[in-house]
């Protein structure tokens, strides 16, 4: 079996050094394998923003001070990492397509200012030629003339691919997609899916695919795993998990997606909310809207490997058809 | 983009056509010219014959006309006070004084404050930034004339390293263009100390960082350019700070600019000189602001787009 | 340091400030206007030859500069209090009726603000101080005529934005009439962010104040003004610091104050001036 390329190991993190700071993040692990595309799904507020900032080192200081375990890329660990080496890792080795499009390109910079220096940096020579190329590859129309263009003069579909070319400049092994489709229009994020598709073929890379859409995981994602109050609480197959949810809340959170193959009856919707940081419960942080819950999920769950590869943190898991047969 | 500009020139001619409108009415009706022009031994003969000759017996609006065809003819009149000198003439004469102290103030602000700004904003909740933060509140609170005179005080009389007062050499400056600028650089410096925190915290610097690009290049080429664009938006204010400021900070140190001029002029109710001087600064006030208007089209790519 | 200490430390000292123009005066030892010739230039209390008779020194006449300082602060006080009152009334009421009116009274309205904030300001006091003659009133009026219009800028915005709150609707259309609307509704909701312009407001008062009796035309001596005092002790400065010096440091005291508790206002009822210096 080949190494993981990206391994996480109890990753904690906490709103400043303390020890008893609130947790964002709360002992997370989970592997990404060469060319493998892992989706992470859970409501806002479940932590898998700052999990994917994380592995760049790009939480905000006092973030960066309360983390804790090991994030392993390649074997080495990016939290105690020196500056230097780290910078040789964005961008080159992984790179990272962030949510806004709107907010993530500079307003005073021309769009081929900002592609260049990512392309100067991964050692390209013939910088214009280049920068053609890649705005080609995102299917920009007339790339030689919006290379001049600025942010404001684009749609959001637009500079969303602008993003990505620009993340993707320096061919990266690893590309973390941190809702990249939630500020698109509903047929511009079809068509931005598929482009992405095409991308990861094209570059071999792995990808990190954060969002709360079940929809988008199932175009894109090999495995899921579902966070939910800064703890992984189920992974799996994206398949496995789709027919044979264990979870609870996995099974709940898939209950309200609106699927077409389904009869167009109302939404089942999860009771109460996810618990804010710092006022998240003992044991399953689940436990309080969950209807299987009882007098143990105060204890922290243990984790369970249904089969090969499908792990669930639970004491009732959801029994499905073939352990009962 | 020409539009937007002729409209903004036209504002300006009807300010300084309002301000010119406040100065007549302020110097003909509540002043007297012809009381301070008179000597004490005049005859009622002689106060007749100054009042036709100034044109004093005139309706008020045609006076005004009068007073202003006159100054589009650069003719503002006499100095009343004894060298009875062109009041032009001596207004021009006295601006290269200024221009330079105001020039030399506002360099010497926009880079320290810049700097200032960017360290305390690159260092947030340290020793340097609390010391930053701590000259800026200063700076904005201490009177410029009493800060000059402290200046004075202590680098001139007790540690006598530079010189009290006066125009003289590239020493000369430094007190008066420190006095005049701490306000302005106290601004600048919490303006650039924000704009910077805000631009840190954006997400195309994450994307900068993203790429890999290294925390000098992150802060110089990525934040200063977005964080600058407040203080141009401010130059206008800044600018006209020191133009006003001047008057106070050239009194202290006794330097030949305007602002000493408009200050004499005023205590000796000089009003010819007092218009001129007065126009002439507004004037400059309305080009600055113009400047700014046009700095501010090139910084920011969406401005230019907008107009 | 933590801003709340800041803060803190900075109103303590504005409430001195307030407690010792208001009842300071009946405390004193000397009196601020007399003084006696063979007193003259004394230094402060801790200098090799101070004495504690005067605990700040004495100026070029013999007055005692502590007992000056404490009745600058009233008149500093009362300037600010009644050019705030008159500027902020002026102004507030203009601005207020040029958001709600609109139309070309709001035009004209406003292009007379922005003219009013595009005039070189200190020239303006000083020409028409000079022209009217040094008086507390007068200089009261030219510092309001001055500053009248940041509140008419600021009450005009936030009369905008609140005119089209459902609650406005409900009043207008419940039959209430325009006075009781702007009185009950749109006042009292705009008033937070007024006050943050006249707390901003009164360190530039208080500088322009000292700044105009420095030039001789603000507060007509023998008033113990703190600018007109800055001014008095200039021409000693070398021999006697204290008499320019002190006076100055009790301005640089209560502006910073000012300035601190206003920006810690600012960050708290209305994030949107923030940076705008004043």
């Amino acid at each position: 079996m080949t190494d993981p390329l990206l391994s996480i190991r109890g990753l904690t993190v906490r709103v400043g050094k303390r020890s008893d700071a609130p947790s964002i993040l709360d002992e997370v692990s989970l592997d990404l394998m060469p060319g493998e595309t892992l989706g992470l799904v859970g409501e806002s507020g479940s932590g898998k923003s700052t999990l994917g900032m994380s592995v760049l080192r790009l939480t905000s200081p006092t973030l960066t001070a309360g983390t804790s375990g090991r994030i392993a890329w390649k074997g080495q660990d990016i939290l105690t990492m020196p500056n230097r080496k780290l910078r040789h890792i964005r961008g080159e080795e992984i790179s990272m397509i962030l949510q806004d499009p709107m907010a993530s390109l500079n307003p005073v910079q021309s769009i081929g200012t900002q592609l260049k220096e990512a392309l100067r940096r991964g050692g390209k020579r013939n910088l214009s030629a280049a920068a053609e190329a890649a705005l080609a590859e995102v299917n920009i129309p007339s790339p030689a003339e919006r290379l001049r263009a600025f942010p404001h003069q684009m749609s959001g579909g637009m500079r969303q691919r602008i993003v990505s070319a620009i993340g993707l400049a320096q061919d990266p092994e690893l590309l973390i997609c941190d809702e990249p489709t939630t500020a698109l229009d509903a047929t511009i994020q079809y068509q931005f899916l598929e482009l992405l598709k095409a991308l990861r073929a094209a570059h071999h890379m792995a990808m990190l695919f954060i969002t709360h859409d079940f929809g988008v995981v199932a175009r894109i994602c090999d495995r899921v795993a579902v966070m939910y109050a800064g703890r992984i609480v189920e992974t799996g197959p994206v398949a496995e998990i789709f027919s044979r949810p264990a979870h609870p809340y996995t099974k709940a959170l898939l209950a309200s997606v609106p699927s077409t193959s389904h009869a167009p009856h109302r939404l089942p919707v999860i009771e109460g909310a996810p618990p804010a940081v710092g006022h998240r419960p003992q044991g399953c942080p689940f436990h309080p809207r969950c209807a299987a819950a009882s007098a143990h999920c105060r204890h922290a769950p243990p984790r369970t490997e249904l089969r090969p590869g499908h792990t669930l943190n639970c004491w009732h898991p959801q029994e499905h058809p073939h352990e009962i047969a | 983009m020409l539009k937007h500009l002729a409209g903004r020139l036209a504002e300006a001619l009807v300010a300084l056509l309002l301000m010119s409108l406040v100065i007549f009415l302020l110097s003909r009706v509540i002043g007297d010219p012809v009381a301070l022009l008179l000597s004490d031994s005049a005859t009622e003969a002689d106060r007749q014959m100054l009042i036709a000759q100034l044109g004093l017996d005139q309706p008020g609006w045609r006076q005004y006309l009068t007073f202003l065809g006159n100054a589009l003819q650069g003719d503002f009149g006499q100095s009343v006070t004894a060298g009875r000198e062109d009041a032009l003439h001596l207004v021009l004469s006295r601006l290269p004084a200024s221009l330079s102290l105001a020039g030399i103030a506002l360099l010497f602000t926009l880079v320290v404050g810049i700097l200032l700004g960017v360290l305390a904003a690159v260092t947030r909740g340290t020793v340097a930034d609390l010391a930053v933060r701590l000259l800026a509140l200063l700076g904005q609170s201490a009177p410029s004339f009493w800060l000059g005179i402290m200046l004075i005080y202590l680098f001139a009389v007790k540690l006598g390293w530079l010189p009290t007062s006066g125009l003289g050499g590239a020493v000369y400056y430094v007190l008066p263009a420190l006095t005049l600028g701490l306000f302005t650089l106290a601004a600048i410096t919490r303006l650039v100390r924000a704009s910077m925190l805000e631009a840190l915290g954006s997400e195309y610097v994450k994307l900068a960082r993203i790429k890999g690009v290294s925390e000098w290049a992150v802060v110089l080429r990525h934040a200063l350019g977005n964080s600058l664009i407040p203080v141009v938006t401010f130059m206008g204010t800044f600018f006209a700070t020191m133009i006003t400021g001047a008057v106070v900070v050239e009194t202290v140190f006794a330097w030949p600019g305007i602002g000493r001029l408009a200050y004499e002029s005023i205590m000796a109710r000089d009003f010819p000189v007092i218009q001129t001087v007065v126009l002439v600064i507004t004037a400059f006030f309305i080009l600055a602001n113009l400047i700014v208007d046009l700095l501010y089209l090139a910084i920011d790519p969406r401005m230019r787009a907008r107009s | 340091m933590p801003r709340d200490l800041s803060f803190k430390c900075a109103l303590g000292l504005l409430i001195l400030f307030a407690i010792v123009a208001l009842i300071g005066p009946f405390f004193l030892e000397h009196d601020p206007l007399r003084g006696s010739l063979r007193a003259r230039l004394d230094p402060p209390a801790w200098a090799p030859e101070g004495s504690a008779t005067h605990l700040l020194g004495t100026d070029r006449l013999g007055r005692d500069v502590l007992a000056r300082i404490v009745q600058g602060a009233r008149i500093s006080l009362a300037v600010c209090v009644v050019v705030i009152a008159i500027a902020g009334t002026i102004g507030t009421a203009l601005g207020t009726l040029s958001g709600y009116v609109g139309g070309w009274l709001d035009r004209v309205l406003m292009r007379l603000v922005d003219l009013a904030l595009s005039l070189p300001v200190i020239l303006l006091a000083l020409l028409f101080a000079a022209v009217v003659g040094p008086s507390f009133l007068n200089i009261v009026i030219v510092i309001s005529l001055v500053l009248w219009s940041q509140y008419a800028r600021m009450s005009r915005g936030e009369t905008l934005r609140v005119k089209n709150e459902d609650y406005v609707d409900l009043a207008r259309t419940s039959g209430l009439g325009h006075a009781a609307i702007i009185f009950r509704h749109v006042l009292p909701n705009i008033a937070p962010s007024l006050i943050v312009v006249a707390t901003l407001q009164v360190g530039v008062v208080i500088i322009l104040e000292a700044s105009l009796s420095f030039l001789g035309v603000g507060v007509p001596p023998p008033n113990p003004s703190w600018g007109g005092m800055v001014a008095e002790g200039r021409s000693y400065i070398v021999s006697a610091w204290w008499v320019s010096a002190l006076p100055g440091l009790a301005i640089v005291l209560v502006v910073m104050a000012v300035n601190v508790v206003g920006d810690a206002l600012t960050d708290r009822i209305n994030p949107g001036l923030k940076g705008r210096g004043a």
